[in-house]
């Protein structure tokens, strides 16, 4: 642990005996920026269902992202759909009804092994003081705003915390992190160049358990996966 | 839109254990003002365990609605948790959703969100002609399913 730096509680929170997750943020370990967003809708081709490709996005950041495109609204929708590479941002998938979806780049190489450490696990008790720590706004925006979109820190809310993050070259995923609970997670599976979002299902099962986080592949094709381990909780709101 | 990071913000930066703040990357820090970040109202996440309907017909059934009421579409992150195992579906320890139940994807869970809801919902396709899912081994009516749910505040 380091000898300096900035830890801030979330409200209600003393910074002095608040758990790790209860924390606003810390400098002891990282957030997910936000390199780049946007919503985009995907259509089916003309007279029907059928495959359609799409570059959603051009990064050029020189190494594969962080990347999360979720589905709002519209026809079915396979996470791993979606892949990044080195350069860009893509869907490519069959379409029978347009989709609407929602995309994030961020500001972290997939490929980085990562562990924060635990520092304290005990929860503290919320009291509700109306005390705040800090807020950051944006480039631009009013620190007096009243729309939390225009900050990119507010103590008053959960922010991402990575725990762990890494990356692995086998037939199955396991990764120990030691939390104590069950962690929030994003996971990725290497194909060809690119890392697609998994698809969750029988087949690619996945258990987040106090100790662990492991997922099965067992059609047996992914060789290579990415992982990325929150210190949010799944099964509480901590 | 598209890239929203303004790189040289130089508001406020707190490098990571090991990096000089005043030469660290984006990706070398806690905290760049230059970067927007996920944020999450506590009281727009939560867990549940949910009893799913004894009877599921064809199509897409809400299972829970959570109302945010922000006037946009926001981000969100849901994952759920098998609590009735079944010795023919597969079973979970907290998957992402959308989660599939079955291949062909005939049956899965999945949500949607508009600019005041968040909804977690099954859809069945009754690709075999075989009716509304029932109560039964093989059939995810009448059991219980834990989710859990972080609406964003950003879009």
């Amino acid at each position: 642990m380091a000898t300096s730096g900035v830890k801030v509680s979330r409200i209600g929170y003393d910074v002095n005996t608040a758990s790790d997750k209860q924390l606003a943020f810390s400098s002891e370990w990282p957030l997910l920026p936000i390199e780049a967003e946007g919503d985009l809708t995907i259509n089916p081709p003309g007279g029907g269902s059928g495959n359609v490709s799409v570059d959603i996005y051009t990064h050029n950041l020189g190494y594969n992202p962080v990347f999360y495109v979720q589905r709002t609204s519209g026809g079915p929708f396979f996470p791993g759909w979606t892949s990044c590479d080195t350069s860009k941002l893509y869907f490519s998938g069959y379409v029978s009804s347009a989709i609407n979806l929602k995309w994030k780049i961020f500001r972290r190489n997939l490929l980085t092994n990562y562990l924060s450490g635990n520092y304290n696990t005990t929860d503290a008790t919320k009291v509700v003081d109306g005390d705040y720590g800090i807020f950051i706004s944006l480039p631009g925006k009013s620190i007096s705003s009243t729309n939390k979109r225009d900050f990119a820190i507010r103590s008053d809310v959960r922010q991402l915390m990575i725990h762990q993050s890494g990356y692995v070259n086998s037939s199955a995923l396991v990764v120990t992190h030691n939390l104590g609970y069950q962690p929030m997670y994003l996971i990725f599976a290497k194909s060809g160049t690119r890392y697609q979002a998994l698809t969750q299902s029988g087949s690619t099962w996945v258990s987040a358990t106090n100790t662990q986080l492991t997922v099965y592949d067992y059609g047996a094709s992914i060789a290579d996966w990415a992982y990325i381990i929150f210190k949010d909780t799944l099964t509480t709101n901590g | 839109m598209a890239k929203i990071s303004v790189e040289n913000d130089k508001m406020f930066k707190v490098s990571l254990p090991g990096y000089d703040v005043d030469t660290a990357t984006p990706e070398q820090c806690a905290i760049h003002s230059g970067f927007d970040y996920p944020k999450i109202e506590e009281k727009l996440e939560g867990y549940e365990a949910v009893t799913l309907p004894n009877s599921i017909s064809a199509g897409t059934t809400d299972i829970k609605v959570i109302t945010h009421n922000y006037g946009y579409i926001p981000n969100a992150f849901v994952f759920m948790k098998v609590l009735s195992p079944d010795a023919i579906l597969y079973n979970t320890e907290f998957a992402m959703l959308p989660y599939f139940l079955a291949d062909p994807p005939f049956l899965y869970y999945t949500y949607e969100i508009t600019t005041t809801q968040l909804k977690i919902q099954i859809v069945y396709d009754d690709i075999f002609g075989s009716g509304p899912l029932t109560v039964g081994e093989g059939s995810p009516a009448g059991t219980q399913v834990g989710f859990k749910w972080q609406v964003w505040v950003n879009d």
